[in-house]
């Protein structure tokens, strides 16, 4: 398991330990500052869709709260954590078949910065607004294609492809979340970045 | 974790730029949104909102109620030894109008009835039952008669004979209420008194599995029956304390954050201006997941 940079001043068992220790907050929100991303990643990369991406971030660290009391420390936080995420993804992923939905977010959907509660709404990306315009209609234009490539993407080439991009994931860990040899993974991600590069015209 | 391209290889520099390419693309497109960790955090703030409202501070542990256990086993002892003594006298009186007949007395079923017959007058006619019973003087006009069939028991068994009181006020009378009262249970509520109904917008996180995974967990509102209506509104009618109402409003307004639409009492924060009598009140929510 390679451990990212950066984490020199507390280690991940460090904010765990204080967090059972004492019950900070603190701790428990720089442990989710920490990896919230890359959990956000990993969801994305099963469900390809960003509400429900980070509807499981959101229940992935809110089992993590209620349970990281009686984690014992015997894998890694993050070994704990890759496999809460990829457990919720399964269970959103049957809901969302056995409700019909195959909702993709919609580049088309208008783009709201509060709800009717005054909360804000998650923000999307959005093209720099430092970006010449002609460069925004491209940055917009790419966005769309790639949307669109990635629909037509079989599934299980797509899941590998993303998962292969998340920082600090190596192949054995992408088999073991796809249930897969890791041969069939590095297979899938060449032969989905194939596909890719093609619809995207990058070659 | 890009495939190494065989170097200086004119052929393959496109394959090179164009993974790079494809990685910019695939990061910026799977980037995490703006403010994640933050409405992560925040979520996992209400939650632990959720828990105390879930487990709310429950009352210091009491000590044993010492006195309320001795109460009930001398209940059940009580009960025993009038049970036991009941069979023991019917015993008695089977055999001593047996012997009576047999000596040509009048039965103990006759003197009973009779309730002026003095007892003394009794006494030596039926010479086993004076010698099993022993009369106790108590007020006037009572008397009670200590059974001696059960050894045990005869410290706590007493029977009224020949008194012009029925049985069963003295039996309550020795009871007094007093075990009963102690060793109940949770007494049943009475009928309620006041009727309210509540008209809440879930906040922004409950959607509706969740509602209703919440709503199944809460120790309050499980008690009622929540199903929902074809536009997707849960009624939950239940009866509680207007304490546990009370509590349940401040919760779901402070720590959950849900809007509360009705003017109705009990109110948020009313708890401490609103007296509150322990009455049961029956109330019913009407809780609106909020839009998507």
């Amino acid at each position: 398991m390679v451990i990212p940079p950066g984490q020199s001043q507390s280690t991940d068992r460090e904010l765990v330990k204080r967090f059972q220790e004492t019950g900070e907050q603190a701790a428990f929100d720089k442990l989710v500052e920490r990896h919230a991303g890359r959990a956000y990643q990993i969801a994305f990369g099963f469900l390809a869709n960003r509400e429900d991406a980070e509807e499981v971030v959101q229940d992935a660290f809110l089992r993590i709260y209620r349970h990281l009391p009686r984690f014992r420390g015997d894998a890694e936080f993050t070994t704990w954590m890759y496999r809460i995420v990829t457990n919720l993804c399964n269970n959103k992923y049957r809901w969302n078949k056995a409700r019909g939905a195959g909702r993709h977010v919609s580049v088309d959907a208008p783009l709201e910065s509060h709800d009717s509660s005054g909360d804000a709404l998650p923000r999307r990306e959005l093209p720099d607004d430092r970006m010449r315009p002609d460069r925004q209609v491209a940055f917009e234009e790419l966005r769309n294609r790639t949307e669109e490539a990635m629909r037509t993407l079989p599934e299980a080439y797509r899941q590998a492809v993303l998962l292969r991009n998340v920082k600090n994931l190596d192949y054995e860990e992408i088999a073991s979340m796809l249930h897969c040899a890791v041969g069939t993974v590095k297979s899938r991600i060449n032969r989905g970045r194939e596909l890719l590069r093609k619809a995207l015209g990058l070659e | 974790m890009t495939p190494s391209p065989s170097p200086s290889s004119p052929a393959k520099a496109p394959s090179q730029r164009a993974e790079r390419q494809l990685d910019t693309i695939l990061d910026a497109w799977m980037a995490p949104p703006e403010g994640l960790a933050r409405r992560v955090c925040l979520r996992c703030h209400e939650y632990a909102g959720e828990e105390a409202f879930l487990w709310p501070a429950r009352p210091s542990r009491r000590p044993f109620p010492w006195g309320a256990a001795v109460a009930s086993l001398a209940a059940c002892l009580c009960l025993m030894a009038s049970l036991g003594t009941y069979l023991g006298l019917k015993g008695q009186a089977d055999s001593a109008s047996s012997l009576a007949r047999a000596n040509s007395l009048p039965s103990l079923e006759a003197e009973e009835a009779a309730p002026a017959m003095p007892m003394a007058a009794m006494a030596p006619q039926s010479s086993s039952f004076a010698a099993r019973s022993r009369e106790i003087p108590l007020a006037e006009g009572l008397t009670a008669s200590r059974s001696l069939g059960f050894s045990f028991l005869d410290d706590l068994a007493l029977r009224v004979r020949r008194t012009n009181l029925p049985p069963q006020h003295l039996t309550a009378a020795s009871n007094g209420g007093r075990f009963s009262g102690d060793a109940a249970g949770a007494r049943p509520l009475p009928a309620p008194e006041q009727k309210v109904t509540h008209v809440w917008i879930a906040s922004r996180h409950f959607s509706p599995e969740k509602l209703e995974d919440f709503l199944k967990r809460n120790p309050v509102l499980s008690k009622g029956s929540a199903s929902p209506d074809e536009h997707g509104v849960y009624t939950v009618s239940l009866l509680a304390m207007d304490t546990e109402i009370q509590h349940t409003v401040d919760t779901l307004f402070e720590k959950l954050h849900w809007k509360l639409l009705s003017p109705e009492s009990p109110q948020p924060g009313q708890g401490g201006n609103t007296p509150v009598a322990g009455r049961p009140i029956h109330y019913t929510m009407k809780i609106l997941p909020q839009k998507e």
